[in-house]
């Protein structure tokens, strides 16, 4: 099966007058149909800006300075080969947008605008990208807000008539007013309290059952992913430091800074344990050292770290890359793991 | 526990007539129907064992006149203790008071009825030197760091500012703005000294917010949401600070969270807030794995927990507790409006019946440590604690 989307090699920089910061460094991440990708990083750590760069929403000072980003919908390629999304016309990205990749951006609890209802806001993007009347896209407005268990009535309140789990979910249904193939979820549950964000994240999995759409859900919460997605991609300084399974990252997790993060959160079942954390503050993209950008703040560094590509290899050698398979950019410590069995 | 204060000061500001009021039923549009059926609970705190009494909510109730006669009920009858070197977590959703019981005791909120005590006082200062000393007692940390510190101002003079303010005797004032931010492990210290907010990341931002609240030289720390806004991998290192900060300076320390699995780690004693008051208390570890209130154990069930890998998320065996959970989200905690009589989680509560929707029920101890607010509590049978892979 091939990817619905794939994203190779991607780099996105943000001129500066001091000289670029690469906020993100040949990334590649590709989503199934269907799947859910968790990206997982903490702020600053270019996850956003893979989404935005990918989807061509950045705006100058940022640029995108390579790589390529194939949509391999089926409605568009029919059958033929994927399309690059970055050498499109702004035409054709109009046609693709909404339609086959939509997205639920960050903060989108102040996304609705304040002072339209609800019913005009949908009205808006449905028209915008369905041939439908006014009559039609009404319709559909309700039909939306069935889908994301919101009251036909509340077609006519204002946001802020709602309270924050329902305007995420007008948000989550505007996103799929075309019945995309692809959405791209930016933090869409960090402002809601762990009641609302756990019915949103069930909502989420239904829809993405009974509708069939791939999500690329962005968060800093990798607790959240190891419950919701099938793969994650734990991001780093711009870079990509670990993918593989939500199974495997929780039980091998074999990049130093994924085991600080698993290492970081209190559970509330089983022992009390001794918890780590990650000592150190985030890196600062506008001075990357060579190598391996986690060297400050990794107990294993050594002296080759400084010398580190950062390319992804699988963490059990031997094994032909698969699809599923479980890489890491972490040459030094992952061969403790398949030698040691997991480190605790 | 003390008894209620009887004829505690009677609210400034908004218009109760009558006697001073102590209890809920005195002031002004309060749902007497909402009155808390049953015998407080003299519940021994599980901090008590850290430390002597520092301050005390006595049956704080706080309502809000939000004008065209409607008001609402932010605090409801509201009891507990800080004791030195001591941490109390404030567990609750958005909305159901618990940063409102913090301005309480911080005195940026006057209490319609109920009593903040300090050391065994009554804070009832307004201005002046008692006003200022209170204020240097008990320091706030706020949730966003980001907002917060001024932009426009040094981290050094932010933080000479409260030191001028508050220890009138220190002459070398950027000697003990350097000593702040050593206690916060911001070193080398000379080089934030000049730096502007922007500059720092934001679990810097925080240590600068800890420094500017501990120049006070407080007993009490009121951390609200301290470590909501920073990045996971930061949250642990800070609460690792502010509990060694507790644990040196002797700080009497209430920490408010929604992340209950936080307050697991941290804190003494956990008091679960819903809808304006306390649902259930308890020592952290036994609320936190046998939780009693069906609000409580609603909230476990929420909190994405990484070793409950694949969990109902992914559908199966409890998708009919999703069902449920879902229905329980539609209404809202904290709605604007009359208060509903009754239970305040009746209407998310699977297990209410009747009683619960008619009557509100006031905290029962469990045991010495333990209290709940709940008439179902023979129904509300705790989940078996998981036990680890």
């Amino acid at each position: 099966m091939s990817p619905v989307l794939d994203i190779s090699g991607l780099s996105v920089a943000y001129r500066a007058p001091g000289g670029d910061v690469r906020a993100v460094k040949h990334v590649s991440l590709t989503l199934n149909a269907g799947e859910v990708v968790g990206l997982c990083g903490e702020s600053g750590s270019g996850k956003s800006t893979l989404a935005y760069g990918a989807t061509r929403l950045l705006r100058p000072p940022a640029v995108v300075t390579g790589g390529s980003v194939r949509y391999g919908g089926r409605r568009v390629t029919a059958g033929g080969d994927p399309v690059d999304l970055l050498t499109m016309s702004h035409r054709e990205l109009h046609q693709m947008r909404w339609r086959e990749i939509s997205i639920v951006f960050q903060s989108a609890m102040n996304a609705l605008n304040p002072v339209l209802r609800v019913q005009d806001q949908l009205l808006d993007a449905i028209r915008a990208h369905l041939p439908l009347s006014r009559g039609q896209a009404r319709e559909k407005a309700a039909t939306l807000l069935d889908l994301v268990g919101i009251p036909r009535g509340r077609l006519r309140s204002y946001p802020h008539e709602l309270s924050g789990g329902m305007r995420q979910r007008v948000m989550i249904a505007m996103a799929l007013a075309a019945d995309p193939e692809v959405v791209i979820m930016d933090e869409p549950t960090t402002a809601l309290d762990v009641v609302v964000q756990r019915d949103i994240l069930a909502q989420i999995v239904e829809l993405k059952e009974t509708l069939g759409f791939a999500v690329l859900f962005i968060t800093h919460d990798l607790s959240l992913l190891l419950e919701l997605a099938d793969r994650i991609a734990v991001m780093y300084a711009g870079r990509l430091l670990e993918t593989g399974s939500a199974q495997a990252i929780m039980r091998e997790p074999a990049h130093p800074y994924t085991r600080g993060l698993l290492n970081s959160f209190p559970s509330l079942s089983g022992p009390r344990r001794e918890l780590a954390g990650i000592p150190g503050s985030p890196p600062d993209l506008r001075d990357p050292g060579p190598g391996c950008p986690f060297i400050p703040r990794c107990g294993h560094a050594v002296a080759a770290c400084g010398e580190l590509d950062m390319s992804l290899a699988p963490v059990t050698s031997g094994l032909p890359p698969g699809p599923v398979s479980h890489l890491t950019a972490c040459p030094i410590v992952a061969t403790q793991v398949s030698q040691e069995g997991v480190l605790s | 526990m003390s008894e209620p204060i009887v004829g505690g000061l009677p609210a400034s500001g908004l218009p109760v007539t009558g006697e001073p009021a102590a209890d809920a039923s005195a002031a002004p549009a309060v749902n007497a129907d909402a009155e808390q059926v049953g015998e407080p609970a003299a519940v021994t705190s599980a901090a008590a064992a850290r430390g002597p009494l520092i301050m005390e909510a006595v049956a704080l109730n706080k309502v809000f006149q939000l004008g065209r006669g409607a008001s609402l009920q932010a605090v409801r009858n509201v009891s507990f203790g800080l004791y030195q070197g001591a941490v109390v977590a404030l567990v609750g959703e958005s909305g159901s008071g618990k940063s409102t019981v913090a301005k309480l005791l911080a005195g940026q909120e006057r209490p319609t009825s109920g009593q903040v005590m300090l050391r065994g006082k009554p804070a009832d200062v307004r201005r002046g030197r008692a006003f200022r000393r209170y204020k240097a007692t008990v320091q706030y940390v706020f949730q966003d760091p980001f907002s917060s510190l001024n932009p426009v101002h040094t981290v050094g003079y932010q933080l000479s500012r409260p030191v001028k303010l508050h220890q009138a005797g220190v002459r070398d004032v950027r000697a003990a703005v350097t000593a702040l931010l050593e206690q916060v492990r911001l070193t080398p210290a000379g080089q934030y000294l000049a730096k502007y907010p922007h500059e720092l990341s934001g679990g810097q931002r925080q240590r600068v917010s800890f420094a500017r609240a501990l120049a006070a030289q407080p007993a009490v720390l009121l951390a609200d949401e301290p470590v909501s806004m920073l990045d996971v991998s930061i949250r642990l290192e800070m609460l690792n600070l502010l509990d060694d900060l507790r644990a040196r300076l002797s700080l009497a320390l209430l920490y408010i969270t929604h992340d209950i699995a936080s307050a697991r780690y941290f804190a003494d004693e956990v008091l679960v807030m819903y809808g304006g008051q306390l649902v259930e208390r308890g020592p952290a570890e036994e609320v936190t794995q046998r939780p009693a209130h069906p609000y409580t154990q609603l909230l476990i069930a929420s909190a994405p927990d990484p070793d409950n890998l694949g969990s109902a998320l992914k559908g199966g065996s409890a998708s009919q507790s999703r069902a449920s959970q879902s229905r329980a989200s539609q209404s809202r905690a904290g709605n604007v409006g009359p208060a509903p009589a009754g239970c305040p989680f009746s209407s998310r509560c699977p297990l209410a019946d009747d009683k619960c929707r008619r009557e509100n029920p006031a905290l029962q101890p469990l045991s010495p440590a333990r209290a709940a607010a709940c008439w179902r509590l023979d129904a509300a049978v705790p989940p078996p604690v998981a036990s680890p892979r």
